[in-house]
């Protein structure tokens, strides 16, 4: 297990590399360059910029000296916000981000699961299609546009309302508190509410007529132990494995709701460093961004292994 | 003879489909009885499993089901939820067909044995595992301290049978049935499973029932063989009396097709020609018409109804008691 474990990580070390190499030319080559944006500037001034960020140097030269960098934990002076690296800059931000995407992931998970074990459970019922139709609608509708409908009724409707108002609004912009959270968090979870539990749903109606379940019930176990001893653990492993990808999903949606709801979290650096060609932010976000999924899909490989003894790996 | 424990009159299942109905268990009506076996046989889709499962008031969700069965004298068919789960696996166990499957994955063996005795037994942790360890030696699990501990995946296929069977025993049921208990095992392992069936049977007094499409299966071993064909019964019969005078033209058949029947011939088993009838259609007539060698103009237009022959029954307008 242990052999297993160290082998997957040192896979990761290749995996990164490639992924950085990959986003460094593609970045370096889209056109522009992070000081288009200062056209009135001496053009002496510009090159001698562009001399202290090496922009003047071969590019494999370039990467080369970018690596050198990395590997002692540097990801470099930010090009756009010239008075910080971009450590610092994460630094800040990644807390929020984090706090943001690990809520929505939870949130995501309790409710999605809930949901699909209720509409699995009274299949073809109307609460059934009911739940069906609703998380369709939440994978069917993009963010952009529920997070502004989310802004408008939380944010605005429920605040008119005389009296109660204070206490139903909630604010729709900058970071704080929880109530300042609630909107981004459920913005950000609707999309994977809907995945999750449309996959719980066809799972645990596959196990509830699985052999086994069957087998339960016609050894007279109460419901409630076919249910939650039989069924569920076999159901809710195919979620485990699509956290990998639910990550993905919830860190690519930070990047819109972070910037509708003007948090300062890495999204909206993500966005500012892409417009901008703030190419050492943009590189280091992606590299934290590729870390974390590959990371948790190690995780979730291993947890796998642990909670399906079948495919347990044993030395 | 002891008074029969359970006794089933004309069950009829019948499930709907997109296509029609499909009529799949037709009128069948039996009893069972404390230390008796009962043998079923009949090749695939003759309604065996079915009738049994309907027995248990476990069939699928798109069936339906008339008649009686009767357990002390209520009939189980009408029986709230709760009732039949107290009956379910306590007085009555069902061996499924699929054993392979049968068993959750993710489930140690010591807990899928445990859960039975701690729900219908009340039983303590340590009382439960005591009497599993015990059933385990009935069932001849070697090592069974050890194999507790381990997954379904972990043991063989024959294991796997043992321990379906031991789930079978745990609660001391008055009615075991065993669905096909040896259709996925080798040989050597199906005459090992079998013993265990012969060791019950004298051992306890528990009434027992073997489910299978092969008569060797139950030869020596039933008391009473039923055999189904197109969801009906067609004969039943003491078993030493079928096999040396079968009534119905399909047990002669069943019985030539019987490798021991056959192998001192030195030819190829004589299989039924034909097809199973079409449980959405049956026809007018005697449904084995088509594949029978006896078939005249009667066997189309009126079907044989069950008659006694001595203490013996058949559906067929051409058996000749003995
Ligand atoms: N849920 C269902 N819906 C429709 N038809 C069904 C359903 N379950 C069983 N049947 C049909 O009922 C018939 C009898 O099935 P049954 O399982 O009793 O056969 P069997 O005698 O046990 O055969 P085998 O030896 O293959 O187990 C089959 O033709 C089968 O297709
Ligand atoms: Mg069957």
């Amino acid at each position: 297990m242990f052999a297993y474990c160290l082998r997957r990580i040192l896979i990761l070390i290749p995996t990164l590399f490639i992924i950085i190499a990959l986003s460094f030319l593609l970045i370096y080559s889209a056109p522009g360059g992070p000081f288009d944006a200062e056209a009135a500037l001496d053009p002496q001034i510009i090159e001698n910029l562009r001399q202290t960020y090496n922009l003047d140097k071969p590019l494999h030269q370039q990467f080369g000296l970018y690596l050198g960098r990395l590997m002692q934990g540097d990801l470099g002076p930010s090009m756009i916000y010239r008075d910080f690296t971009v450590n610092e800059l994460l630094g800040a931000s990644l807390p929020i981000s984090i706090n943001l995407g690990l809520k929505s992931l939870l949130l995501a998970i309790l409710l999605g699961c809930s949901i699909g074990i209720a509409a699995a459970l009274k299949r073809n019922s109307k609460l059934d299609y009911g739940l069906m139709f609703v998380s369709m609608s939440g994978i069917a509708v993009p963010s952009f546009v529920v997070a502004p409908l989310l802004t408008l009724f939380f944010g605005i409707y429920l605040k008119e309302i005389p009296g109660v108002g204070s206490y139903l609004g909630l604010p729709v912009a900058g970071w704080g508190g929880l109530r300042n959270q609630i909107l981004p968090i459920i913005a950000l979870a609707l999309p994977q509410i809907a995945i999750i539990a449309r996959l719980t749903r066809a799972s645990m109606i596959e196990v509830l007529s699985s052999n086994y379940v069957r087998a339960a019930r016609m050894r007279g176990l109460p419901e409630r132990n076919v249910i939650l001893n039989h069924a569920l653990p076999a159901a809710l492993l195919p979620i485990i494995s699509y956290l990998g990808p639910a990550l993905a999903g919830v860190i690519t949606g930070s990047v819109i709701i972070e910037q509708i709801f003007d948090l300062p979290g890495v999204g909206r650096y993500f966005v500012q460093g892409a417009m901008n060609r703030d190419y050492t932010l943009v590189l280091g976000i992606i590299l934290v961004f590729s870390t974390t999924v590959l990371l948790l899909n190690l995780i979730v490989d291993i947890l796998y292994g642990y909670l399906d003894p079948r495919v347990r790996v044993d030395e | 003879m002891l008074d029969p424990i359970l006794e089933v009159e004309s069950l009829n299942v019948s499930f709907a489909t997109p296509d029609g109905t499909v009529n799949a268990v037709n009128d069948v009506s039996f009893k069972l009885r404390r230390k008796r076996c009962l043998g079923v046989v009949g090749e695939s889709g003759s309604g065996k499993s079915q009738t049994f499962l309907a027995v248990m008031a476990s069939l699928a969700s798109n069936a339906s089901c008339s008649g009686k069965v009767l357990l002390d004298g209520k009939n189980l068919l009408r029986l709230p939820k709760a009732e039949i789960r107290q009956i379910r696996g306590n007085r009555i166990a069902f061996i499924m067909q699929d054993a392979l499957t049968a068993l959750t994955p993710h489930m140690r063996i010591g807990e899928l044995l445990m859960e039975g005795l701690m729900i219908h037994k009340k039983l303590s942790r340590s009382e439960a595992t005591r009497k599993i360890l015990n059933v385990l030696d009935v069932v001849r699990i070697p090592d069974a301290a050890s194999r507790i501990n381990m997954y379904p995946h972990e043991l063989s296929g024959g294991m796997r049978q043992r321990i379906l069977i031991a789930q079978a025993l745990l609660c001391e049921p008055d009615i075991i049935i065993a669905d096909e208990p040896t259709t996925a095992l080798d040989v050597t392992v199906q005459a090992q499973i079998l013993d265990i069936f012969d060791e019950l049977k004298r051992d306890t007094d528990v009434a027992l029932v073997l489910i299978t499409h092969d008569l060797g299966v139950i030869a020596g071993r039933a008391d009473e063989v039923m055999v189904m064909y197109g969801g009906r019964a067609v004969e039943k019969s003491e078993m030493r009396a079928l096999y040396v005078n079968p009534l119905h033209p399909y047990t002669a058949g069943l019985l030539a097709a019987m490798p021991s029947f056959a192998s001192n011939l030195g030819e190829a088993l004589p299989a039924i020609a034909g097809q199973p009838p079409d449980l959405q259609s049956l026809p007018k007539g005697c449904a084995f018409m088509p594949r029978c060698s006896k078939a005249a103009q009667i066997c189309t237009d009126e079907r044989p109804l069950l008659k006694s022959y001595g203490d013996r029954k058949a559906a067929c307008h051409f058996a000749e008691g003995s």
